[in-house]
């Protein structure tokens, strides 16, 4: 089964961007650049990933994240926080809201190809394409 | 920077592969050096089709007329074969204080959902002038509109409660709120203008830049 990848960032080319890179690897992919939005879309049908940015104005990745932790259908689902934020107290926040890794920006595709990859269980015996 | 690194990145691993760039790769690319140039003034190749960045741009102040019309110009090159998209500036340039990433993000904000919300066969039409030393941009769709008691809702804080969330109930999650903190943490102010069923007027003021038009 196609693994499904959700990615929520403010500024919609990062959105599109992160489609971009995974879609292309085999993710079935959706994204939004509205926090609250994209809450709703993730709470509602829980995908197998979301890509999560962390600094939004009105509803950070973190609080998002700490939502979803909350949530009996979402509790377990892997978060990957992706981020300009790459200062040590900000990782530890990440880890403490329940995120389950963590990307700085600027970041190379191969590196997030990677890591949906092993988050979403699937193998990188297929190699980088 | 994230952005453009990410498209350099897939279209190196097409060559890589010996295979040609995905031509959407390449589109993003280049808007995404575009809208750059518009960012910081650098100057554009002849016969580029946006106009040449403004000297306000060099001087910290951005150019509503040079962003606007590179985010026009690629929301056009998305959509044209579904909507038509039209930008008129009243002024060469409109130079506004303001942080010119937070600037194109509430842009593109207002814009993804023009082009969302507007039907095929619909307009998007973006109007940029000068009023009384204020720069003003009006983005209008033909779209189905807000009802008045979804415009009070549009500029809540994009916050809605878990119980609300897990209700189902469906909004417009159209991130106006998200848009209008952006504009107010950078002097701008937004207001919408709207009957269901005739499609919705964004107006977005700004003080021009302190150093006034050039």
């Amino acid at each position: 089964m196609t693994p499904r990848v959700f990615v929520v960032d403010d500024d919609p080319a990062m959105v599109e961007a992160v489609m971009a890179v995974l879609v292309h690897d085999g993710f079935e992919v959706d994204g939004a650049s509205d926090a609250a939005e994209a809450l709703r879309i993730v709470l509602r049908n829980p995908p197998d990933l979301v890509v999560l940015d962390v600094n939004m104005p009105g509803l950070t990745g973190w609080e998002i994240c700490d939502i979803l932790r909350r949530q009996p259908r979402t509790a377990g689902l892997p978060v990957l926080f992706l981020t300009g934020r790459g200062e040590v107290a900000d990782r530890i926040t990440a880890m403490q809201v329940g995120g389950t890794d963590h990307l700085t920006k600027p970041f190379r595709a191969e590196d997030l190809r990677a890591r949906a990859r092993v988050l979403t269980g699937r193998s990188a015996t297929k190699g980088v394409r | 920077m994230t952005v453009l690194r990410v498209y350099t990145d897939l279209v190196g691993e097409s060559a890589r592969r010996g295979e040609l760039p995905a031509a959407e790769h390449l589109a993003a690319l280049s808007r995404e050096l575009a809208l750059m140039e518009s960012l910081v003034g650098v100057p554009r190749p002849a016969g580029a089709a946006a106009p040449a960045p403004a000297p306000a741009a060099a001087a910290g102040r951005p150019d509503l007329v040079a962003i606007l019309s590179t985010l026009v110009e690629s929301y056009r090159a998305a959509h044209a074969s579904r909507i038509r998209l039209d930008f008129v500036a009243e002024e060469p340039e409109i130079p506004v204080s303001a942080e010119p990433v937070a600037l194109q993000r509430a842009f593109r904000n207002v814009l993804d959902n023009a082009v969302k919300y507007t039907p095929a066969g619909g307009q998007v039409r973006v109007r940029a002038s000068v009023v009384s030393q204020h720069a003003f941009v009006v983005i209008s769709d033909t779209g189905a509109g807000m009802s008045p008691d979804e415009q009070k809702l549009a500029f809540a804080p994009a916050w809605r409660s878990p119980s609300a969330v897990a209700s189902g109930i469906p909004g417009r999650g159209i991130g106006l709120g998200v848009t209008k903190e952006l504009l107010e943490q950078n002097g701008g102010k937004i207001s919408l203008l709207s009957e269901p069923g005739h499609g919705l007027e964004v107006t977005i003021m700004f003080p021009l830049g302190r150093e006034g038009r050039t």
